[in-house]
């Protein structure tokens, strides 16, 4: 028996296809190898193919369509708001910066303001906190700036 | 492509493709799953077919790119072994389909796709090849060679030509 592929396969798998198979067909494939292959591999597949399910045991087509519909327009809605996303974060990007940019061209004035504010508010209080006014300010400062990334980041977070 | 169209084009081509990929993944669940999404992006890329043939095509192609994506990762890389097929009909047949099912599982995810298009899906050479992304010319050896593996597995499995008769 020959090993190789051999050009009557593909006759001998029309033939079985069509159940037609001929005496001389099936002598051919008691002594080619290959022939004697396909033919046991076409048998094993129908056998194996014969066990496909229902259709009513498949996903119901009515429900891929419509999912496929929620889909497409959520995505269709997705890309129309990506402008808008967009330029939310520019804007969002250049509040902060000019909020930054601002908060150091009138820190010297709002220190002044906050010092005389806070020693105002030091003598009328007791003397028995144990920060200065300039500490008091830094802390005031840091936790509007730490208040102000958090924002920045949850607006992120959500986009 | 409205509803009425996808649920005809959907009663004719989903069974044939489901089998596939249950054969290709070796899971029941995971087929359902990959059915649904082959069918998503179908939809989505508002694929007008333009006959029967035409559709299968595109389906079994993007279904093929699916199980490739599915285990590609590393996390997806081992099959699972779930399915098995459903048990019915006469005794012997159904240990016989279970056999040969057994035997099949055993094959490269290639090579099982090679034989279930070609054998079962019938698709002509140029077809495979477009399906599995393969150059037209190296299908017939492909085939070759994976029906030479299924039928040795087979014949050492004790499920010869004569036992499937």
């Amino acid at each position: 028996m020959k090993r190789s592929s051999c050009d009557r396969e593909a006759q001998i798998l029309e033939a079985a296809r069509q159940g037609a198979l001929s005496d001389s067909l099936l002598q051919h494939a008691t002594t080619c190898q290959a022939c004697s292959n396909t033919l046991a591999a076409d048998k094993a597949l129908r056998l194996e193919a014969g066990s496909l399910p229902s259709l009513d045991t498949l996903p119901d087509p009515t429900l891929i369509w419509w999912r496929a519909r929620q889909r497409a327009q959520l995505q269709q809605v997705q890309r129309a708001t990506l402008p808008i996303q967009i330029v939310e974060r520019f804007a969002l990007a250049c509040g902060g910066f000019g909020l930054a940019i601002g908060l150091t061209k009138v820190w010297p004035t709002l220190r002044s303001v906050a010092d005389r504010w806070i020693s105002n508010w030091l003598a009328a209080v007791p003397q028995s906190l144990p920060l200065e006014g300039s500490a008091l300010l830094l802390a005031f400062g840091s936790t509007i700036l730490l208040l102000l990334v958090f924002g920045l980041y949850s607006q992120w977070a959500e986009g | 492509m409205d509803e009425a169209a996808f649920r005809d084009l959907y009663a004719r081509t989903a069974r044939q493709l489901w089998g596939y990929l249950a054969r290709s993944t070796a899971s029941d669940t995971l087929a359902d799953d990959l059915l649904q999404e082959t069918y998503f992006r179908m939809i989505r890329s508002g694929f007008k077919p333009e006959s029967d043939d035409h559709a299968r095509n595109f389906l079994f192609k993007v279904a093929t790119n699916l199980v490739r994506d599915h285990f590609r990762s590393a996390k997806n890389a081992t099959l699972p072994l779930e399915h098995s097929p459903a048990v019915d009909g006469p005794g012997r047949h159904v240990r016989l389909r279970q056999d040969v099912h057994r035997v099949f599982q055993q094959l490269k995810p290639r090579e099982r796709e090679l034989l279930w298009l070609g054998h079962v899906e019938q698709f002509s050479h140029k077809e495979i090849a477009q399906i599995l992304g393969l150059k037209a010319g190296s299908i017939r050896l492909l085939l070759f060679r994976a029906r030479r593996k299924l039928a040795d597995m087979m014949n050492e499995a004790g499920l010869g030509p004569e036992v499937l008769q």
